[in-house]
């Protein structure tokens, strides 16, 4: 039988995070492994980026795709990149056991967790009836379908914005809920959307407005119904589909037997290096405790995690 | 991932994008009665499945790839 493989690194995830922290590590020739199930992950469905420094303007995918391309030139098989979902990270003694779906095991003597986030949801009637009947999570991926349809999106943030953004140039009108008295993203973003609402466009927003039911046909979203927090009045809008854009949710359930410190928000908890709690374990990206969840915040994460692996690897005599 | 699980079993397909073609994006709604993407359409003699997501179990079952 085959003697089993000791990584120095496995990093999970691939998104930007994983990605930098796997180039850095492939780059400082440590036994690396990267395993994650789809390139670019929350990237991959950013639309429209025009804040990553050297390109004008790019797309989450072509960005996701370049990121993949970067890191064929380190690595061209299993050995060193695998698609695969992680089931469970457990430590052994002095290594860690990193498990896939397959109930595969990867040991290594260090991890890099970069698995980000999931969207989270709103938890209200007709949210998980609807799903794919016209409630959504990812404006890139669905929203031309409703193109000439009425919509609203769910979210006062970056994602919200930029969604409410795409859908204003596809939909007939576009709908934007804030459960907050302000949006909270970027102000150009903020800007051009009000403008966009005083110009008499296809825009409406409302604040300080909760989400508390979508109602549909039994087959399609119908309308959303928005309860006004400052007056307490309910209203029902008609709208075909409803865009959620409320945040990530941090992916932990494979490291939840670690012993991680873990924040209110289901964030893991690092310092300014990415360690954690747990020796040899580190984070990078949105999984993390960092109030940025933005691309280039998590590439350099990543790199920054790789660097104290690497580190502690030295250390170990590794 | 569904167009590289069909690269890597060799099999052949024809790509419609619903983002840019509204006809297909109408018939992916009424052929599997739903808006979410990917959506995969499998024709056997005038049968078709239909696989909504990216479900390699389904995929391969449905296929024969086995």
């Amino acid at each position: 039988m085959p003697e089993k493989v000791i990584y120095d690194i496995v990093i999970v995830g691939l998104g930007p995070a994983a990605v930098t922290a796997a180039l850095y590590s492939y780059r400082n020739n440590l036994k690396t492994l990267l395993v994650g199930e789809s390139f670019g992950g929350a990237t991959l469905v950013s639309g429209e980026i025009e804040n990553w420094p050297g390109i004008i303007s790019t797309t989450g995918f072509e960005l996701s795709e370049k990121m993949e391309e970067q890191l064929k030139k380190y690595c061209m098989d299993e050995t060193c990149m695998k698609r695969s979902l992680i089931k469970s990270i457990v430590k052994n003694g002095e290594f860690f056991s990193v498990i896939d779906k397959d109930e595969t095991e990867y040991v290594s003597k260090s991890v890099i967790y970069a698995t980000g986030g999931e969207p989270r949801k709103l938890n209200i009637p007709g949210e998980q009836e609807y799903r794919n009947h016209g409630v959504t999570y990812c404006a890139t991926c669905d929203g031309p379908l409703y193109r000439g349809k009425d919509v609203a999106i769910i979210g006062g943030g970056n994602s919200a914005l930029k969604s409410a953004h795409m859908m204003k140039n596809i939909a007939k009108s576009v709908l934007v809920v804030t459960i907050n008295p302000e949006f909270m993203g970027e102000q150009i973003s903020i800007k051009q959307l009000e403008k966009a609402e005083s110009e008499g466009r296809n825009v409406r927003t409302i604040k300080n407005g909760k989400t508390i039911e979508i109602k549909g046909n039994d087959k399609f979203v119908e309308s959303v119904v928005i309860e006004h927090l400052d007056s307490k009045e309910k209203e029902e809008i008609k709208v075909q589909g409803v865009f959620v854009e409320i945040g990530l949710r941090p992916i932990t359930e494979p490291v939840k037997n670690l012993g991680l410190e873990i924040n209110a928000a289901g964030e893991i908890v690092a310092n300014r290096e990415m360690k954690t709690n747990i020796p040899g374990f580190f984070v990078a990206g949105d999984v993390s405790d960092l109030r940025d969840k933005q691309i280039i915040v998590a590439s350099g994460t990543g790199c920054i995690a790789a660097l104290s692996a690497s580190e502690y690897l030295a250390k170990l005599g590794g | 991932m569904t167009k590289e699980f069909f690269m890597q079993k060799g099999v052949a397909y024809t790509e419609k994008s619903v983002a840019t073609d509204q006809i297909a994006a109408q018939e992916m709604i009424d052929k599997s009665g739903q808006m979410g993407v990917p959506v995969t359409i499998i024709s056997d003699e005038g049968k078709e499945e239909i696989v909504v997501g990216f479900d390699e179990e389904r995929l391969t079952s449905i296929l024969g790839l086995a």
